[in-house]
């Protein structure tokens, strides 16, 4: 658990990146709820003026008496709360939407920066489903920060201010006492309520994920609990922890119902009470029956703000879970660059990786400089997409287990170097990644001039010339899942594409030509390696393929990742001299 | 295509439809419980207001003292409280219809996980169905607690009202019925508003978080190729575009219930006016003569009540367009079990007779469609002791036999049977290459799979995969949890913890899909002394190219990566 002091500031750090920069139009929104929150109260209370005093001067009338009521103005301030009324209602939604989008907006692209800040260690995790429906639910609770936590008590409570200030002007002690008494309970009831609905709500979010991290690991394990028939048991224990979500969910919203009771009570004593002494007061002649049943009815319209606030605190907790679990996610800051040198030889050097079967037991090792091609083959399991990861920074092995060294131009590869690292290699990973975006954008991804021409070159290389050409809106067309389909062949040409219009010095591919037909896969990669003099060139692949260099080449080398590994395998110095 | 793509959508959206229909003919008895509860809190407000009136009334125009009125002040307090109860009440039916409702639901969505196979459920993503369960289902909430009732008591609550005001003032009656202008059509025009607008703003909305999270996913592509800021650019142009684009659509959205503040301000004006001029005695036809100010004021205080219950209705009606996109989202899941797998009635595991324990298989044909025999089999017989090991490369359907022994896939041809009956009547043990290891200490991990196992069992078995030692090391023994001080297992550490589940439970077929693979020299020994071990007890079909393996071997299959048909 965490301490309560982080967790206000939680919200805060949230809410100051919205004070920040919009200030004034926070400040226009609250003015135009206060205003459209006072032409409701106002037009109730001058309504009752109205006609307690025509009642009254009615009667005098009636009565024989001469007397003349002014009703024009206040006629006219009714229709004008009225107005008043729905047309700040309408800029206020407005206006306050506006500024909450702004707020989203800015919330996204900080929590955005913060996630490039991750290190590509930290960023596998969130490759996962789970993970990044977690993170749009708590971008989404954030929404109540202003419209609910924020504005709705400010205003209630300059409400509540201004009416006291209104009943002062006929009955000081009127006005004093039920302002005192009023924001008094009120502040120390919601703040009781917010503490204790927030822990509830706290405890809700816990269970939604434990619910969810149970139901995940049943249905993975479906596998095995089918063959033992052990299914219908195991489903059992889920059930019950999504019991428990129902009952606390239950158990949240009859605290917001019961605070709702004790508001609606309270305010209706208040109104009552306020009602009594005015009536008490007209007939000791402190003031006029109109006016007592003015300041009343001006309770009275308090009401609507009161009764809200309940359901809108209730959402106190999930918002600070949700900016709690964001927080260190937007303050990651990138870790200090620096650059390293072109990479003229590279060297690695691998043992007892877990996940590469060939290191358990022995080393690999190999090095290579410009010009060279390596084949690392292996069935699926040996481990060669790990060893690629490895070579490309995605993955950084575990030292206490595994010995490993990455050398560029006989220098470790530093953790402050992986941005240059990047930069200097292009790997194809063994899953495409086509971002939801154009063909185009797809293409140039961190390019910084775009030639065109060289654009259809490359599409030429992979064959997808035609392709593009016959797209609906050519190299414009959307892809990714909300675009059009593409086949596994060709979203892998498309990522390879990308790859050439890098200009690389390690060229790293891991089953590059994973769902290509073999005949288009050997014009393909003829086509390529013919340019590649001048790159280290590493290949994995399950099995060597016939076009491949065959032994013959000087500058082409071959490792084989299989459970017998073969010292003789390993690329050394002296063998790449030869 | 497009006609049919929609065809399809109102389809689904009909399956969600219905699907909330029959909720809420379920809980039907509890949401009519809340409605009744909101209508006689609508009565207790009438006395309550009544009262009020009848108190200003009697002090300002009777002049009658203030301590005369005791009985009226505590009618006035009773309906307070009677009535804040009754609200509270209403809102306790809501909310348990709600809970049932979903209770229910979420057994109908489990009882129909039982009905998948297990292959049909590694189809789907775990996390994308566990959020369906959970968070689609918690989506349906606001229906059930506040809309359901809410559009109900929109229509008796200013029913109710407007009796009342008519009794006392038919003029002022028909004001507030020209106001609302006949309610149910002016509901179905606030309906349809803002339906259309909820579609077109989550529509809106799924566009912006699905950009979002296409870049957050490829945040490693985008590192590789250092395009970082301009993804960042991108998310920042997207969100601000989004803004607009809301904006234009939220416009009209809240004109649509700036009308009703207009209609609920205008109806409220007219009538304080109307009222004042009628005491007056300005107005002099119509009703206008009898008023007083006891039916004035009380007729004021009523008239917001009138527009309440629809102001309510208007802020409910996202619950309305939440339930339904999650309604219509599990609505097409469920249709979704056209093949049924027949799961047995948990037949209790026999332990004697063991040794006439026999595995046939028969003219076998395995794969998943017609059009595509991954493989022709040989007839295997297979009794208790023996050992069937299956070799070949990759993709030559080793699983996919497994599988089909398991009885997950209905072989094309031919027939598996265990005793002579389909082996899913018999439980047995199934290890799949990747071990199913829960977040648990060791002794839920193995008790998982192993129900009753007792604990000397579980440590017997740990000691046979060579575990024993590392689970002592750990601070409670059997009851640590497995990755205690972020010192998880390795994966062969794992793999031989799902090993050790095996050896506890009797099962007479055990099926294991590469037990040695990418297994470190130490885990390899253990697993083929526990293979050994286990040998003797059951009938074990091993997928392997372990040489070890195979020499536990009395019959072999090699298959080949070629397809026949």
């Amino acid at each position: 658990m965490r301490s309560p002091v982080y967790t206000r500031s939680a919200l805060y750090f949230w809410l100051r990146k919205v004070l920040g920069k919009q200030k004034k139009r926070l400040a226009i929104g609250f003015l135009l709820a206060l205003l459209t929150a006072l032409s409701a109260i106002g037009l109730l209370a001058l309504s009752g003026w109205l006609i307690t005093a025509t009642a009254i001067s009615g009667l005098v009338i009636m009565a024989g008496g001469g007397m003349m009521l002014e009703l024009y103005r206040p006629g006219g301030g009714i229709r004008l709360f009225a107005l008043s009324r729905t047309v700040g209602r309408y800029f206020e939604r407005l206006h306050n939407h506006d500024v909450v989008l702004s707020a989203i907006a800015g919330f996204r692209s900080s929590l955005f920066s913060g996630l490039l800040g991750l290190s590509v260690q930290q960023l596998r995790n969130t490759q996962d489903a789970e993970w990044l429906s977690r993170l749009t639910a708590d971008l989404d609770n954030l929404d109540s920060l202003l419209l609910r936590l924020l504005l709705p008590p400010v205003v209630a409570i300059c409400s509540v201010l201004l009416i006291a200030l209104f009943i002062s002007f006929f009955s000081l002690i009127l006005g004093w006492v039920s302002g005192v008494i009023t924001l008094m309970l009120g502040i120390a009831y919601f703040s009781w309520f917010t503490r204790k609905t927030s822990q509830l709500s706290s405890h809700y979010a816990g269970q939604i994920n434990q619910a969810r991290l149970l139901t995940i690991e049943h249905l993975q394990g479906q596998l095995e609990l089918q063959a033992a028939h052990l299914h219908h048991a195991h489903q059992s224990r889920s059930r019950h922890s999504l019991s428990q979500i129902g009952i606390l969910q239950f158990k949240l919203n009859q605290h917001i119902a019961n605070a709702q009771l004790i508001v609606t009570v309270c305010h209706g004593l208040l109104v009552i009470g306020v009602a009594i002494a005015a009536l008490a007061a007209y007939q000791h002649g402190v003031f006029s029956g109109s006016v007592a049943v003015m300041l009343f009815l001006a309770v009275f319209g308090l009401g609507e703000l009161l009764q809200n606030l309940p359901s809108q605190l209730g959402h106190w907790g999930k918002t600070r879970y949700a900016a709690e679990r964001l927080q260190p996610l937007a303050e990651q800051r990138a870790t200090q660059q620096i650059d390293m040198s072109a990479v003229e030889r590279i060297a690695m050097m691998l043992a007892a990786h877990p996940r590469v079967s060939s290191s358990i037991d022995t080393t690999i090792r190999f090095e290579l400089v410009p010009g060279q091609c390596l084949l690392i083959s292996g069935r699926s399991g040996s481990g060669k997409s790990t060893l690629a990861n490895l070579l490309a920074t995605l993955e950084i092995a575990d030292l206490s287990k595994t010995s490993y060294q990455l050398l560029s131009n006989d220098m470790p590869v530093q953790a402050q170097q992986i941005a240059s690292w990047h930069r200097q290699i292009a790997y194809l990973t063994q899953h495409n990644s086509i971002l939801a975006a154009s063909l185009y954008s797809n293409l140039t991804l961190g390019l910084e001039t775009i030639d065109e021409q060289r654009l259809w070159q490359v599409l030429t290389l992979v064959e997808l010339e035609q392709w593009a050409k016959h797209l609906p809106n050519g190299l414009h067309s959307w892809l990714g899942n909300t675009g059009s389909q593409l086949s596994g062949g060709q979203a892998r040409r498309v990522c390879l594409a990308r790859l050439l219009l890098k200009k690389p010095r390690l060229i790293l591919l891991d089953e590059p030509f994973n769902g290509i037909d073999a005949e288009m896969a050997e014009r393909i990669w003829k086509r390529l390696y013919q340019h590649w003099n001048d790159q280290i060139v590493i290949v994995l692949m399950h099995e060597r393929p016939a076009y491949f260099p065959g032994i013959d080449n000087q500058q082409f080398f071959e490792m084989k990742l299989d459970d017998e590994w073969d010292e003789a395998y390993n690329i050394t110095q002296q063998k790449r001299l030869q | 295509m497009s006609a049919e793509a929609s065809l399809t959508e109102t389809a689904s959206a009909s399956g969600g439809r219905l699907l909330i229909k029959q909720l809420v003919y379920q809980q039907q008895r509890r949401l009519w419980c809340s409605v009744v509860m909101g209508c006689l809190a609508t009565l207790a407000m009438i006395v309550q207001w009544y009262a009020l009136a009848q108190l200003v009334y009697s002090v300002i125009i009777l002049q009658q003292p203030l301590g005369e009125q005791v009985a009226l002040i505590i009618v006035m307090l009773l309906a307070l409280v009677l009535r804040s109860i009754l609200i509270r009440a209403q809102e306790h039916y809501g909310q348990l219809a709600s809970l049932r409702a979903r209770e229910t639901l979420r057994k109908q969505i489990l009882a129909d996980w039982l009905q998948l196979d297990a292959l049909q459920h590694s189809q789907r993503s775990p996390a994308v169905a566990a959020s369906q369960l959970i968070e689609d289902v918690e989506a349906m909430d606001g229906y059930f607690a506040r809309f359901w009732p809410q559009q109900m008591l929109a229509v008796f609550t200013p029913l109710l009202i407007i009796i009342v005001v008519g009794y006392y003032n038919w003029l002022a009656a028909l004001f507030l019925l020209v106001a609302a202008p006949l309610i149910p059509v002016f509901m179905v025009l606030v309906g349809l508003g803002a339906e259309g607008v909820n579609q077109r703003f989550f529509k809106q909305r799924q566009r912006l978080a699905g950009h979002f999270l296409d870049r957050v996913k490829h945040l490693t592509t985008l590192k590789l190729f250092a395009a970082e800021a301009a993804a960042l650019a991108e998310v920042q142009t997207r969100s601000q575009d989004y803004r607009q684009v809301v904006m234009k659509t939220l416009k009209l959205a809240f004109l649509s219930s700036a009308v009703l503040e207009f209609f609920t301000s205008v109806a409220i004006a007219s009538i304080a006016i109307y009222i004042g001029f009628a005491l007056l005695g300005s107005i002099n036809w119509g009703p206008a003569a009898n008023i007083t100010l006891l039916s004035g004021l009380f007729i004021l205080l009523l008239a917001p009540e009138f527009f309440q219950p629809l102001r309510n209705l208007s802020q409910f009606y996202h619950d309305r367009a939440a339930a339904l996109a999650a309604a219509t989202h599990i609505a097409s899941e469920l249709h979704n079990q056209s093949n049924k797998f027949v799961t047995p009635e948990r037949v209790p595991e026999e332990m004697g007779n063991k040794a006439l324990s026999r595995l046939v298989t028969r003219d076998l044909e395995i794969g998943y469609d017609d059009s595509n025999v991954i493989q022709r089999l040989l007839d295997q017989d297979l009794v208790m002791g023996q050992c069937l090991v299956i070799r070949g490369p990759s993709g030559s359907g080793k699983t996919t036999f497994m599988h089909t022994l398991a009885g997950y896939l209905k072989p094309l041809s031919g027939q598996v049977l265990l005793n002579n009956r389909p082996v899913a009547d018999t439980a047995i043990r199934y290890l799949p290459q990747r071990p199913w290891i829960i977040n648990g200490s060791w002794q839920e991990n193995l008790a998982v799979l192993a129900p009753q196992a007792t604990t000397v069992e579980m440590r017997q078995a740990l000691h046979i995969v060579g575990l024993s030692g590392l689970m002592s090391s750990r601070n409670n023994d059997l009851t640590s949890k497995l990755n205690e001080h972020g010192e998880g297992l390795s994966g062969g550490q794992l793999q031989r913890l799902a090993l050790a589940r095996v050896l506890l439970s009797p099962a007479q077929l055990v099926l294991l899909d590469e037990p040695t693979a990418s297994l470190d020299a130490e885990s390899r020994q253990y697993v083929l002394t526990a293979l050994a071990a286990l040998k003797a007890r059951c009938i074990l079909v091993i997928a392997s190219h372990d040489g070890d393996v195979l020499a536990l071997a009395d019959q072999q299959l090699h298959f080949d990566s070629f397809r026949a048909g």
